[in-house]
Parts: structure tokens; C-alpha cells; sequence
């Protein structure tokens, strides 16, 4: 009898032990669990998903939106938002676009800085002027997007040779692709290794604080969103790589799909967490949810409810992930 | 004697900065129109473009009335001018016969005037309520509900169209766009009477004021007995029904619609509220200061035609002064 019930309490202590473990597997990555499910269901819609050509495809697309939101990642995790990182792109991109003639080196030099410079603008405005980073980086949004208008109300054709072959460069993964996978992996060790990362992390969490244990908050914030300007400037000039021309509508409306798919990656949308790699599978999952769409013909209309769903239930999610932690936290377990 | 001098030196001096802090907008405004009609030599200030510029802003208008609501509570509505866009829709397709036969991939019935105006207004409100549930149910922040609302309504008004813009709505809304009294047009009338009757709500009504408690501090709002989340809720209805309003406006304005219009709206509109100096943490900000940022940013993009700048530099340099007008705002007001 007390054996039998021994057993049983031994059965539970090991049923409730592999529970806690998979909840733990699922709590460290849900998110790249979701992204294999995402790609096995797409798999099953979609006979023609599981082609290289197709999945080859898949990550070029997904490499703009990739950079873009490695930058707009570091402005979430700091407590902001950047909505000016997709507009900032197609500036740069036309800029990169009309002075090739100059040589691809100048040009990209030129292209990146242009993005920079309206990254340190968006971090003096939010610093400096304390203006909030939603309504700083809302005006230069409008500010970017207006000026590429002005250069070109129309795409500029780029005829380098240099970027045709660039274009078709690399077989599986393609060199937009690979800056995307670059820039990632910089990113990372920089998150990892740095004690400017850490500050990042910490503003986030809780500015006063930070500051008051002595971070240099105005400098570190400056930093991530002129970094994040950098990085739209790169992105610019991979557009015209990808696109061969400058583009200045290019880009529209990713200013939200890049928060939307770092929220699927798990980020805190209120600043102080997230992961990088999380946050890129995010990137990956909302651009599969896109390519399947496209590949079963669904009506663009729908397309745009079914992306809303989408991001409501992505951000949903990680808002009971958050309640449900800080509960655990004060309940101390 | 000289320590009363000093003293009372002292307090003008702070009841001067007080007052440049307190009317900080309405003097940069000031600024502004004596400036805009030395540039434009005069032309800015004649009545007829003074007409001009006020119908051109009472759509803008009456969105960035109902946004104040919305900022007052510390959220944002980033769905309200898709919501406009969608009345219109409803309103032109819905409305006219004529329309609906050259529709002929969209879903949206023919409603009949009446019938399509009252859906689509309570339609919008609907919306609102969605959006405010959204908000204090789900706790999912505004700015992320309401801007996938606004993909999801774009995404519906295309569908009712099948993606078509609407060029022969009924002809009730062009007459009320032309219908003008004493020189000014119907649309501004509408917005002017809108405007005083948020400014009364929001300074002598009870849920005004719970308006602002909220958005000062929700949690000893609620404490205080105030139902803070139907409150908040009631502040998305509202800024909802006004942009179903709006969307009225829009059509009367314009003659037409398309579902992809209004893209340029919501920055516009948001920027006049927080030009206002209407503040995105809530509990700050006035109906008057929100009008006066409606009225600086119409009277820019107007006087920025009459020098002939073309309409994208237009957006540029509406951006950079959009931030410097917030940033000499905020170095005035030391508290915000």
C-alpha cells in the first residue's frame, strides 16, 4: 500500500518534473518552436514552400525588414520606438541611387551617413529636446519620406554593372541575405559582450534608476537611434542591390511590420527585454506568414486583416507572457 | 519699500513667464500668421484665404478633437482616420446608386443616404468600442491595437470597393460641401460647433474632468471612485464617432474617396494634437491648445502653396517644424 503510493507520488514528482521542463523548453523558445510549426503547417499548405528557390526567396525578403528591425529592436529595448526607420531607408536608398556615379564606395559611404545623420537628429530631438521618441521619430518619418520625394518623385534605375552582379551573386543565400546575417551576428556579440549593451537594457528597464546608479543615459539613447539610423542606411543601400533602383516609396508601412515582428519575437514592447535572435525568428515568422499567403493566392485585402490578427495575437501573447512573469516574481517562484 | 519693488518685480516676472508657459501655442501662432503675411506680402491674411484655410482644416480638425480624447486618458488612436476613410466609403458606395454600379467587385450593398450615413457612423462608434475594450480588457497597448484596427478597416474598406475609389457619391454631400453661410463653408461651421461643444464636455461635464483624473493618475482615479475603464472606453468611442463624423466631412470636402486615401491624415492629425501641446503621457492638454495646433499646421501648409513649395519639400519642412514647435513647447513648460 505505502509502496504503491510511493510509486504513484514518484509517477506524479516525475509527470509534474517533465511538465515544468517543457514549460521551461517552450518559456526559453516558444519562439522558434512556433517559427518550425509555422514552416511544417506552411509546408503542408503549400507544396511549393519547401523549395530551395522559394526558401531562398523567403530570406531575401525577409533581410530588409531583418536589418530594419535590428535597429528598431535596440530603440523597443531602450523604451521607444523608431517609426522613421523605414522612410530613413528609402531616403538613403535614393541617395545611394543618384550618386553611384561616383563609385559604389562614396556612394555607400554617402548613403550610410545620410541614414545616420537622421538617426543622431531622431536621438538629439529625443535627448535634447526631450520630445518623446514616438512624435521625434512620427516627424522625421514625414521629414525622410518628404526630402526622397523631393530627390525623385519616381524610382531611379541604377545601371552599374557592379550591382547586377551583386544582384545575382551567391546561390542559396543571397548577398542581402548575408548582410542581414552579418549584421545579426554583430549585434549579438555586441549585445553579449558590452557595457554599453548592458546600459541599453538597463534604461529600458528603468530610467531613473539608471541614471541615478550613474549610466549616461542621454549619451546611450543618442547612440541607439543613431544606430538605428545606420542601420536604415545600410538597409537603403541593400534595397538598391535587391531592387536596382532607389526607391522612394520603398518601404511603406514597415515601419510597423518591424515592431510588429520583433513583438512576435517576444521583445517587451515596453522597453528593458528581448532577445536579438528571438526577435529575428520573429522577422522570419511574419514574413513566412506573408510568403504563404502569397503562395495560396490570398485576395491582398484579406491579407491585411489576416497581418492584423496577426500582429494583435503576436503582441497579445506576449503581454500575458509579461503578466504571468512579474506574477511568478512577486509571488516568488 | 524696495524689498516690495523687488518682491513684486519677482511676481510679475514669474506671472509673465506663467503666462507665455500657459498660452505658449497661441502666441507662437500669433508669430506665425505675422510672419506669413509679411512672406507672402499680405496674401496670407485676406478673408478669402482665411476661408481657405479653415475648410481645408475641419476634417483634420475634428479628428484631432477626437485624438485629444483619446491622449487625455494617456492612449492614442492611430486607427481614427482609417475609420474616417471607412465612413466615407460606407457613405459614397453605400449612399449612391450611381456608385454602386460601377462597383462591381466590391461587397457593400446599396444602402440607401440615410440608411448608409447612420451605419457608417455607428459603425465607426462600434469601432471605438472595440478599440477601447481592447485597450482596458487585454490591456494591449493602444498604439498596437488600434494601428492593427486601422490595417484590419483598410483592408475592409478595400474589400467593399473591391479596391476602387468612389467618384460618384450622392449628390447630397457635394451640396453640403458647397453650402456656405456667411462667406465661410458648411464644413467649418460643422467642425466650429463640434470643437465647442468637446471644449464644454470636456471643462463642465463630470466625465470631463474624470477624463483628465484619469490621465493624470489612473490609479488614484480609480481609487477615487472613478470608473476609470468605462471612462477610458467612452474616450475611444468618442474619438471613433468623430471620425466617422469626419469621413462625412471628408466626402462633403472632396467629392470623392478612395480606400486608400487619408494616408497623410494621421500624422497630420497627431501632430496637431501634440503641437497643441496635448501630452502623449495624458491628463494635459486643452481643446483650445489642440484647435490653435490645427489652425498653425493648416495655416503652414497653406502658406507654404502660396510660395509655391512643391507638396513633398512641403512635408519635410512641416516635419522639422512639427519637432521644433513640440521642442520650444516643452522648454516653456518646464512641468510637461
Amino acid at each position: 500500500m505505502t509502496q504503491s503510493k510511493s510509486t504513484a507520488d514518484a509517477a506524479k514528482n516525475d509527470s509534474t518534473g517533465a511538465i515544468t521542463r517543457l514549460k521551461a523548453l517552450f518559456a526559453g523558445n516558444d519562439v522558434f518552436l512556433i517559427l518550425i510549426a509555422f514552416v511544417v503547417l506552411a509546408a503542408i499548405a503549400s507544396p511549393s514552400f519547401l523549395t530551395a528557390a522559394n526558401l531562398s526567396n523567403l530570406l531575401t525578403q525577409s533581410a530588409l525588414l531583418g536589418i530594419l528591425s535590428v535597429g528598431q529592436f535596440l530603440v523597443v529595448v531602450i523604451g521607444g520606438f523608431d517609426l522613421s526607420v523605414a522612410a530613413v531607408m528609402a531616403l538613403s536608398s535614393l541617395v545611394f541611387a543618384k550618386t553611384i556615379g561616383y563609385g559604389f564606395a562614396p556612394a555607400a559611404m554617402l548613403a550610410i551617413a545620410a541614414g545616420a545623420g537622421c538617426g543622431i537628429f531622431n536621438g538629439l530631438v529625443v535627448t535634447w529636446g526631450r520630445v518623446q521618441p514616438l512624435i521625434a521619430t512620427l516627424a522625421m518619418m514625414g521629414i525622410a519620406r518628404g526630402l526622397a520625394l523631393t530627390i525623385s518623385e519616381r524610382s531611379v534605375l541604377v545601371s552599374a554593372p557592379l550591382i547586377a552582379d551583386l544582384r545575382d551573386m551567391g546561390g542559396f543565400l543571397s548577398v542581402p541575405t548575408v548582410i542581414w546575417f552579418i549584421i545579426v551576428a554583430i549585434a549579438a556579440v555586441l549585445l553579449a559582450s558590452t557595457r554599453q549593451a548592458l546600459h541599453v537594457f538597463a534604461i529600458g528597464g528603468n530610467e531613473t534608476t539608471s541614471r541615478l546608479a550613474g549610466v549616461a543615459v542621454e549619451k546611450v539613447k543618442l547612440g541607439v537611434f543613431a544606430t538605428s539610423g545606420l542601420l536604415s542606411g545600410i538597409a537603403g543601400v541593400v534595397l538598391v542591390i535587391r531592387s536596382n533602383s532607389g526607391v522612394p516609396l520603398g518601404g511603406s508601412g514597415w515601419e510597423l511590420d518591424t515592431i510588429a515582428a520583433i513583438a512576435i519575437g517576444g521583445t517587451n514592447l515596453f522597453g528593458g527585454e528581448g532577445k536579438l535572435l528571438r526577435a529575428m525568428a520573429g522577422v522570419l515568422i511574419y514574413q513566412l506568414i506573408a510568403n504563404v499567403m502569397n503562395l495560396m493566392a490570398v485576395d491582398p485585402y484579406y491579407q491585411n486583416i489576416v497581418r492584423a490578427a496577426v500582429i494583435i495575437c503576436a503582441v497579445g501573447l506576449s503581454i500575458l507572457r509579461l503578466r504571468s512573469a512579474s506574477r511568478r516574481a512577486i509571488l516568488g517562484r | 519699500m524696495s524689498i516690495m519693488t523687488n518682491t513684486l518685480a519677482k511676481t510679475t516676472a514669474r506671472d509673465a513667464r506663467r503666462l507665455l508657459a500657459d498660452h505658449a501655442i497661441l502666441i507662437i501662432l500669433l508669430l506665425f500668421i505675422v510672419f506669413a503675411a509679411i512672406v507672402s506680402k499680405g496674401r496670407f491674411i485676406q478673408i478669402g484665404n482665411i476661408a481657405v484655410i479653415l475648410f481645408q482644416c475641419s476634417v483634420i480638425g475634428v479628428l484631432a478633437l477626437g485624438q485629444t480624447f483619446v491622449m487625455l486618458v494617456a492612449g492614442i488612436d492611430l486607427s481614427v482616420t482609417t475609420v474616417a476613410i471607412l465612413a466615407a466609403v460606407v457613405m459614397g458606395a453605400g449612399g449612391s446608386e450611381e456608385q454602386q454600379q460601377m462597383n462591381l467587385a466590391g461587397i457593400l450593398p446599396f444602402l440607401g443616404l440615410v440608411p448608409s450615413i447612420v451605419v457608417a457612423i455607428v459603425g465607426a462608434a462600434l469601432i471605438g468600442l472595440v478599440n477601447g475594450l481592447a485597450v482596458v480588457t487585454f490591456r494591449i497597448p493602444a498604439f498596437i491595437s488600434t494601428l492593427a484596427m486601422s490595417l484590419a478597416l483598410s483592408g475592409l474598406a478595400m474589400l467593399m470597393t473591391g479596391g476602387s475609389p468612389i467618384h460618384y457619391p450622392n449628390a447630397f454631400f457635394s451640396a453640403f460641401g458647397a453650402a456656405k453661410l456667411l462667406g465661410l463653408p458648411s464644413t467649418v461651421y460643422v467642425f466650429a460647433i463640434l470643437a465647442l461643444a468637446c471644449a464644454f464636455f470636456l471643462t463642465r461635464s463630470h466625465i470631463g474632468i474624470m477624463l483628465y483624473a484619469i490621465g493624470g493618475n489612473p490609479r488614484a482615479a480609480g481609487l477615487a471612485g472613478i470608473p476609470v475603464r468605462t471612462v477610458t472606453v467612452l474616450a475611444y468611442v468618442v474619438c471613433s464617432l468623430l471620425g466617422g463624423i469626419a469621413g462625412f466631412l471628408f466626402l462633403a470636402r472632396t467629392g470623392s474617396v478612395a480606400p486608400t486615401s487619408g494616408g497623410g491624415l494621421l500624422l497630420s492629425t497627431i501632430a496637431a494634437v501634440v503641437v497643441g501641446g496635448v501630452s502623449l503621457s495624458g491628463g494635459k492638454g486643452t481643446i483650445q491648445n489642440a484647435v490653435i495646433g490645427t489652425l498653425l499646421l493648416a495655416g503652414l501648409g497653406n502658406l507654404m502653396n502660396i510660395l509655391l513649395v512643391s507638396p513633398h519639400l512641403q512635408d519635410a519642412i512641416s516635419g522639422l517644424i512639427i519637432v521644433l514647435a513640440i521642442m520650444m513647447n516643452v522648454r516653456l513648460n518646464p512641468a510637461s
